[in-house]
C-alpha cells in the first residue's frame, strides 16, 4: 500500500468516533491492504468483535490469508455469500455460514440479525457492498445499504464498508455516504 | 382409472386462479353465517378497545407474540393459508409443541390427509421431541380418511370430542380444510359441513389452527366462506424475489380484537421451528 493512503486510512480510523460507520471505496491494487489495515486498526484499537460478509472470496481464501498475515480468526464470524452451495452450509464450530448466493439479501439480513443476537459480536465488516451491484439491481442494493447502515446504527456497532473502485459503485456509495461518519476514496 | 384423491385435490388446486361463478343457495346455516359475520363485524372496535380483557395463549411461533398482543385469543380459530411448501404443517405442529412444553397444554393433530409418521418425519429437522410430548399424553395425532370423515361428521365429530375430552386438549389443528371441504360434493354440502365443523369446535373449546392449502382469496370462496368464521387468518408465503430468491415470509391478514402489525414479515425455519423476523425487510 502505499504510504499516502496507508497514513490517510490510519488516521481517518483513528479520528473516527466511537461506534464509528466508514466507507472506504478502494482500487483493485490498493484493496488487500486497505483490508489488512482496516481490520488490523479493529482488532488493536477497537477490541473488535467483527461480523466479516465477504461477497469477494470464499471464507476458506479470508481464513488462508490470515494465517498468512497473522490475524486472529477466533474474532471473526463470516458470513459467506459467494461460495453458494458448492460448500457446507454452516461451520461445525459456527464460524461461518454460507448464503444460497449473492442474490439472497434477505438472507443474508438474516444472518447479521442471527449473529447480532448471539451477543459475541460488536462490528459489521463487508467486503465487499460494490460486488452485490453485479448480481443485483441498483435499487435494491441501495435499499439493502440503507437497511445495513441503519442497523449498524440500531446495534451501536462499527461498521466498515469496503466499496471496490468501479464504475458500477459510484451512485450507491455517494447515496449511503451521508449515514455513515467518513467516506473515503482512495 | 379413477382419480384419487390427492389427485382431486392437485387438479382443484390448480383450477385456483379462476374460479366458476356458482349458484350460491342461503339456508338457514348460511343465513345465520352472515348475520354472525355482521355482528362480528360491529362489535370488532369494542374487543378492539376491550384488549386487556382478552386472555391470549402463546402462539408458539418464535418472536411472533410482541406482535399480536401477546398470543392468540385463548378459544379462537385461527386460519393459516399457504399454498405447498409455505410450512403450514410447521406452523400447525409449532403451536401445539411448544403450547404443550411451555405451557402444559395438550394439543390435538387431526390430519384428513398426511400419516402420523409423514408429519413426525418432517418435523424430525427440528429439535422437537414430539414422541416424548406424545408419551407425556400432550399431543395427538389423529388422521382420518376421506371416507370416515363424512361419518365422523354425522356423529357429532365424537372420537375427536372424546380425545379432546380424554386429554383435556386445550389446542387443536386441523389439517387441511381443503382436503374436508374436497370431500363434499358441492357448495351447498360444503357449507353446511364447514358450519357444522366450526360448531364443533367452538363447542369444543380449544384454540385451533386450521391450515388451508389455497390463497387467502380463493378459500374464501372455494372452503364455505371459512374467512369469516374465524377469529383470525394468517397468510404464509413462499415468494420470489425480483431476483430469484426465494423467501419465507407471514402476514396476518386478520385478527379480531387484537393491535397487529400489517407489514409482510420475514420468517425463517430453525432449529426451533419458524421464526419471525419483525425487524427485517424483504429485499
Amino acid at each position: 500500500m502505499s504510504t499516502a493512503v496507508s497514513e490517510k486510512l490510519e488516521k481517518a480510523l483513528e479520528t473516527a468516533p466511537k461506534n464509528f460507520i466508514i466507507q472506504i471505496e478502494s482500487p483493485a491494487e490498493e484493496y488487500n491492504s486497505v483490508i489488512e489495515t482496516s481490520l488490523n486498526f479493529l482488532l488493536k484499537n477497537k477490541d473488535a468483535k467483527i461480523i466479516y460478509v465477504t461477497l469477494n472470496k470464499p471464507v476458506s481464501m479470508i481464513l488462508n490469508a490470515f494465517v498468512e498475515k497473522k490475524i486472529d480468526s477466533s474474532r471473526f464470524f463470516f458470513i459467506d455469500g459467494i461460495s453458494g452451495a458448492a460448500q457446507t452450509k454452516e461451520s461445525m464450530d459456527k464460524k461461518f455460514v454460507v448464503l444460497s448466493g449473492p442474490t439472497a439479501l434477505t438472507e443474508l439480513s438474516i444472518e447479521i440479525t442471527k449473529a447480532k443476537e448471539t451477543g459475541k459480536y460488536n462490528c459489521v465488516f463487508f467486503d465487499a457492498l460494490s460486488t452485490m451491484l453485479i448480481y443485483n439491481s441498483q435499487k435494491r442494493c441501495l435499499q439493502f445499504s440503507y437497511f445495513l447502515l441503519t442497523k449498524l446504527r440500531d446495534y451501536e456497532f462499527c461498521g466498515i464498508i469496503i466499496y471496490l473502485k468501479s464504475e458500477l459503485e459510484k451512485e450507491v456509495f455517494d447515496s449511503v455516504a451521508h449515514l455513515s461518519d467518513k467516506a473515503l476514496r482512495f | 382409472m379413477p382419480q384419487t384423491f390427492l389427485e382431486k385435490r392437485d387438479q382443484k388446486n390448480s383450477e385456483e386462479q379462476e374460479p366458476a361463478v356458482q349458484k350460491i343457495i342461503f339456508d338457514q346455516k348460511q343465513q345465520k353465517a352472515r348475520e354472525l359475520l355482521k355482528q362480528e363485524t360491529s362489535k370488532a372496535p369494542k374487543a378492539a378497545a376491550k384488549k386487556s380483557s382478552i386472555k391470549r395463549t402463546p402462539s408458539g411461533i418464535t418472536d411472533m407474540d410482541d406482535l399480536i398482543e401477546g398470543g392468540f385469543e385463548l378459544g379462537s380459530t385461527i386460519l393459516a393459508v399457504g399454498t405447498a411448501g409455505t410450512g403450514k404443517t410447521t406452523f400447525g405442529l409449532q403451536f401445539l409443541y411448544y403450547g404443550a412444553k411451555d405451557h402444559n397444554e395438550p394439543g390435538i393433530y387431526i390430519s384428513f390427509e398426511e400419516s402420523k409418521d409423514s408429519i413426525f418425519r418432517h418435523a424430525s429437522e427440528f429439535d422437537w421431541d414430539l414422541d416424548g410430548m406424545e408419551k407425556k399424553g400432550l399431543l395427538k395425532v389423529l388422521q382420518y380418511k376421506p371416507h370416515q370423515v363424512e361419518k365422523l361428521m354425522k356423529d357429532g365429530g365424537g372420537p375427536i370430542r372424546d380425545a379432546i375430552k380424554a386429554m383435556n386438549a386445550k389446542r387443536l389443528v386441523i389439517d387441511s380444510i381443503t382436503a374436508y371441504t374436497l370431500l363434499f360434493k358441492d357448495e351447498y354440502q360444503k357449507r353446511e359441513n364447514v358450519l357444522d365443523l366450526f360448531s364443533y369446535l367452538e363447542k369444543w373449546g380449544c384454540t385451533s389452527v386450521i391450515l388451508s392449502e389455497l390463497s387467502p382469496k380463493i378459500a374464501e370462496i372455494k372452503e364455505g366462506s371459512i374467512g369469516f368464521l374465524t377469529d383470525a387468518i394468517i397468510a404464509l408465503y413462499y415468494g420470489k424475489q425480483e431476483n430469484g430468491e426465494r423467501v419465507h415470509s407471514m402476514e396476518i391478514l386478520k385478527m379480531r380484537g387484537t393491535k397487529h402489525t400489517d407489514k409482510l414479515l420475514v420468517m425463517q425455519f430453525e432449529e426451533n421451528g419458524i421464526k419471525i423476523y419483525p425487524g427485517l425487510e424483504l429485499f
